[in-house]
Formats: C-alpha cells, structure tokens, sequence
C-alpha cells in the first residue's frame, strides 16, 4: 500500500466516523510474513552453527544431560530478555531468535539424556516447553514455529496413546475460534495472530495437506488413520465436521443471516453434506474451512494456505492405502458433482436475483 | 502494509480504530466481504472444487485401471470427459469463470489421457516422455488461454520432466554432472519463463498482471541456482564453483536492480537477500571448516549469519519504507 492510498484509506474510514482521531497514527513500517519466514530461516541456520559452537568448544554439555537442560533454559531466558527489550536493534533480535531456538534444543536434549522418557513423556515435555515459550518470546516467527512444534508434538502424543482421530477436530476448532475470534482482544493480536499460523499449519499437516513426498511422507495422513482407536471411529470425524459447522452458524451469525433464510439453509445443508467427507477425506474440510475462514477475514495467507492445503491433500489422498483407488474415486467425483450442483443452484438464484432487480 | 486489512490492523491495535467500529471499518474498506462478495467468493469456490474434485477423481479412476470396463469403454469415458471439457470451454468463452474452469480441466484430462494410454498399450516410454508429451499437448491451450493457472501447470511440467529425464538418464556433460545439469536447466526454464513473463506484463492484458506467478517463477528459479552454488561449493575441487557462484552472483543482482528499481517487489527481494545468506555461509563454510572444524569458525559463521539476517532485515525494512511512500 502506498502512502497515498494509505491516506485515502484513512479519509474514507474519517468521513464515516469510524476513526478516533484527525490524523493517521505515524506510520509503522511492518515486516510482511514473507520477510519474517525468510528471517527466521537464518535465524534457524544460525542456531545450528551455534549449536556447533557449543558442542566443539564446550563438549561437556552434551556429555552431561543436566548441565545441556540448565544451558539451554538460561539461553532461552537470555533469549526471551533480548527479545523484550523495548528498541531491541536488528541484530540483537535476530540473535535473540538464533539463541532461542538453539537454548530449545540443548533444553529438550538435556531432558532426553537425564531422565531417558519413554516416547510420551518426552512428547509431553515438549508439548508443554515449546507452548510455554509462545508467551515470553514475543518474535513473531519464533510464536509460530512453536506452536506448530507444540501442536505437533501433541498431536503424536495422542496418537500414542491411541486418541489421533480427535486431533484434527480440536486442532478445526481452535484454528476457528482463533481467526473468527482475532479482533476480539485488541491487545493479544499480536498473540493470537502467530499461534493461529502454527495452529494452520499443525491441522495441515496431521490431515495430510502438506504432503511433501520424501520429507514428511505423508507423516499427518498416515499417522491419522493408523492410530484410529475403533472408540473414535465416529468421535473424531464427527468433531471435525462439528468445527465446519460451527464455523458456518458464525459465519451466518456474523452476515446477520437468519437460521431460516434460504442463504442460511442452504449454507448449512452445503456444511452438514461436506462435512460428511470428514470421515473419508478429512483434508477437504479443513481445506474449505481455512478458504472461508480467510475469505471471511481478508486474509489472503490463509487463502493460500487453504488452496495449498487443498492441493497437498489430493496428491497425499492418491497414496492413502486404506481405500481403494475406486472408492476414492467415487468420493471425489460424488463430492465434485456435489459442489457442481451447488454452483448451479446459486449462480441460477443469483441471475434470478438479478432479473427481479433490473 | 502489503494490505489494507494490515493497515486497518495495525490502526486498531495503535486505538486509531476503536473496537466497536472496527467491524464496520473492514466491511467499508472491502476486506471482510458483504452479501455480494460472499456470493462471488462462493461460486468460484463451489465450480472450480467441483471442477477439479471431479477430474481428480477420474484420474484416480483411471489409475485404479479397472479392468471390467474393457479398453474400449476407458478410453471412451476419458476422451468423452475431455470433450465435454472443451465444449464447456468453447460455448463459455475464454474470459469467463466457467471457461477457464473448463480448460483447465481439459488440461488435467488431457494428461489422464496420455497416462491411460501408456497403462493400457503398455508402451515402454519412461516416465519423463508422458509429462513431457502431456506438456506439449497443452502447449496450444495455455497459449490461447490467457490463464496464469494453466501456465503454472505448463511450467511445472517441464520442471517435472527435467527432473525425470535426469532421474532416468544420469550423466556428465563436459565438465557439469547430472545433479548440477538438471538444476541449471531447471533455472534456466524459470528464468526465461520469469523474463517472458515480467515483459510480456507491461504488454498484454490484465491476466497478465497478477503477481503470484512471477513470485513463484523467482522462488524456482532462486531455489536452483542457490542449491547448485551450495552443492558445486562442496562438490567441486577443480575451482570451478567461481563459475556457479559468478552466475548466482549475477542472479542476485539482477534481482536487486529490477525488483527494488523498476517493479518494487518485497517477496522476491526477501528471497534474494535469503539466498545470500545461505550461500555466503556455505562459502564461510567451506573456507573454515571443511578442513578442520574449530569452535571459533563456528562461533564466527553464526554471528556472520545473525549479522547479515539482521542486515538484510534492516535493509528490507528500508526498502519496504520507500514502496510504502
């Protein structure tokens, strides 16, 4: 946006009386997302080599699993305090990021060498560390690597303890209520705003939408449906279909769209039959909930993670061996004719609309 | 702000926007969408899922190679799929939602249809000659097509055709190696596709003015040329990584003249200053620590990475200051 559209913006908000001053707040250069994903990668590159730098130079704390757990707390403390300095300059910032992400691994390390956990006390661990570290280190990037990180370490944690199949319906619902809920606290949006991004991500991921053959290998989407626990057969999709329902009845609430108005109906039969692939193909509903949560909001990164996630989850889909091609097949043509079916239904009610106004 | 939802953001969260208007403020502004914009957003979701669930699942009915509908009735049903695609396409028009759904759609089909026939005759071509096939016979309708989706697909084709072919056929061409090959050609594809792309924006119509593309042609492009430096870094011996790094060099300096002077693009100048640091550091890699590891090459190598993300940062925050003004 340029500074005079920036002001035009400002005039039109002025003239209908939605501004509490005369002039625009001095303006704030913001890093866009891109530049922050961009940093933050260097900011990881420099915590491996520091993590070099600490285990040639200072060998012992990887010998000792408690003196890596203390180092790496203190480094992440340091890290925290450069962070929240109040003009910290570029450098001491992306240091702080550098050093935090370095101070985590020594930290889960330490925990790892001193007390050997079995696989879920670890997850636990580091579930509980890495959502504990959103809150004091207030960089962006840094709040949603870990919220991804901790999501994810959750959600293996309840694959473990065989209870996967509810994971992607909480992780819907929290991703709904972060985004339809952003502006709801002026002061946490800054909070809020990362933690929803890691949040997308973790959900992508666990229903396979970030399908990257060789790297992840379908890690979400397998892991998804071999832990199945037959209990949660039902439970855990049925959660997942609930967020893309509750999503639309805010949605509807929002728009001041009444419950019997044919929009309304319609949107709401158009929930309750997509969220019936929940139980087939779980990605395609938190795909379309992420497009209508970013259309909702104006916010183009979730429409593209949406559409990305889309995409991942038809190429992951191809791969799923727990049902035949065939069947898959005729999911995804009946769904496509589905929504094909639908578009005639509202592009015939919109022309219909139109005709009765002109 | 890249956005006006941002900067309406950024007022709200400054007290400039009080609470109970901000609602009001986004809907006024157009980013949260009214009744109108709701029902646009809708049906473009709801034909082109449609669309694309539907061919996606024919592909896979295709894989499924069912052997009880005969060949006769595969074939048919593919070929009639791709026919009602183009004939949506031709009674639409090209400039429509419903057309380019279609054409893209028939794009997709058309690939189906190559990889039925290899399934079906058992051909013997190698992977690489189907996608390479599938690219040239969409070639006619991405040219007429004026959709920066089907050109997308058109160049990850050929992304995707190189790497089989080298995948298959591994070799040296003079003094190059296979790996160091593919991903010079792969550069050099996205690289003329990016150039095409960028002049023919400044001439053509408004298909040709959306951003995301020439984005993504420099995110493939960068990828190449930053991963081939790294690899021909470590790899070679001879001396001739000066030739890689003079290129990638080059490369990086065309970006910065032409995204910051003449289009004032954030995104593609944030993955230059990136790729700098990843190959400054392999360089700093290689000239202190491939011999012998020591902790204060290490020490030194992280701080040079911190100091140029925070330079680089500073630097894009300059940049994104005088785009903003």
């Amino acid at each position: 946006m340029t500074g005079a559209e920036r002001l035009r913006l400002w005039r039109q908000l002025q003239e209908a009386g939605l501004t509490a001053g005369e002039e625009p707040p001095p303006l704030e250069i913001a890093t866009p997302w891109f530049t922050r994903m961009a940093l933050g990668f260097a900011g990881w590159l420099g915590a491996l080599f520091l993590l070099g730098f600490v285990a040639v130079g200072f060998g012992f704390v990887f010998r000792h699993g408690a003196i890596a757990l203390v180092s790496g707390l203190l480094i992440c403390g340091g890290a925290a305090a450069m962070l929240r300095l109040p003009d910290p300059t570029d450098f001491v910032g992306q240091f702080g990021l550098a050093a935090s992400f370095a101070g985590q691994f020594l930290f889960l390390f330490g925990i790892y060498d001193s007390i050997r956990p079995g696989d879920v006390v670890m997850l636990l661990w580091v579930t509980l560390f890495e959502a504990l570290l959103v809150i004091p280190i207030c960089q962006p990037f840094h709040r949603t690597v870990c919220s991804f990180t901790a999501a994810t370490a959750a959600s293996l944690l309840l694959a473990r303890l065989q209870l996967l199949s509810v994971v992607p319906g909480l992780l819907c619902l929290a991703v709904v209520l972060i985004w339809f809920h952003e502006f709801r606290w002026p002061h946490r949006g800054r909070l809020l705003r990362p933690v929803g991004y890691g949040l997308t991500l973790a959900a992508l991921l666990i229903n396979g939408g970030l399908y990257v053959p060789h790297l992840t290998g379908g890690l979400g989407h397998e892991l998804f449906w071999r832990h199945r626990a037959p209990l949660w057969n039902w439970g855990g999709p049925l959660l997942l279909a609930v967020g893309l329902l509750v999503l639309v009845v805010l949605l509807l609430r929002r728009e001041q769209i009444a419950l019997q108005e044919p929009a309304a109906l319609f949107s709401l039969v158009g929930a309750f039959l997509l969220g019936g692939l929940a139980w087939q193909a779980p990605g395609l509903v938190i795909g379309t909930v992420l497009l209508l949560l970013g259309k909702s909001g104006g916010n183009r990164v979730l429409l593209g993670l949406g559409i990305v996630g889309l995409g991942g989850y038809l190429s992951s889909y191809y791969y799923w061996l727990q049902l035949s091609l065939l069947v898959k097949a005729g999911i995804l043509v009946g769904s496509g004719l589905l929504l094909l079916a639908a578009w005639l239904v509202l592009h015939r009610a919109a022309a219909e609309t139109e005709a009765r106004h002109a | 702000m890249d956005s006006k939802r941002e900067q309406i953001v950024a007022w709200f969260e400054a007290g400039a926007i009080p609470a109970g208007h901000l609602d009001q403020a986004l809907r006024l502004s157009g980013v949260r969408p009214d009744r109108n914009a709701w029902r646009v957003f809708l049906e473009r979701l709801l034909l082109w899922g449609g669309a694309l669930l539907c061919v996606a699942g024919a592909i896979y009915f295709f894989a499924y190679n069912w052997r009880d509908l005969g060949t006769l009735g595969r074939f048919g049903l593919a070929e009639l799929l791709l026919a009602v695609a183009l004939l949506v396409y031709l009674r639409a028009g090209a400039d429509g939602l419903v057309g380019r759904a279609a054409l893209f759609s028939a794009a997709l089909l058309a690939g189906a249809l190559l990889a039925l026939f290899g399934q079906t005759y058992q051909t013997g071509a190698d992977s690489w000659q189907l996608f390479a096939g599938w690219a040239l016979a969409i070639l006619p309708w991405t040219l007429v097509g004026r959709l920066p989706l089907l050109w997308l697909l058109q160049i990850g084709l050929v992304n995707l055709v190189i790497t089989l072919y080298f995948q298959l056929w591994p070799g040296h061409l003079w003094w190059w190696n296979d790996n160091v090959l593919q991903l010079w050609l792969q550069f050099a594809c996205n690289l003329t596709a990016l150039i095409g792309w960028e002049l023919a924006s400044g001439h053509g119509g408004d298909w040709l003015r959306v951003r995301w593309l020439p984005r993504l042609l420099a995110l493939g492009g960068g990828i190449c040329i930053t991963w081939l430096t790294v690899l021909r870094l470590f790899d070679d011996h001879t001396g001739r990584w000066l030739f890689d790094l003079a290129a990638f060099c080059g490369w990086s300096l065309a970006l910065l003249v032409v995204y910051r002077r003449l289009r004032g693009d954030l995104f593609i100048l944030s993955g230059a200053v990136l790729g700098g640091i990843v190959v400054v550091t392999a360089l700093l890699s290689k000239l202190l620590l491939v011999r012998h590891a020591e902790a204060g090459g290490l020490l030194l190598i992280a701080l040079a990475v911190i100091g140029m993300a925070a330079g680089g940062g500073l630097w894009l925050k300059l940049v994104a200051a005088e785009l903003q003004q």
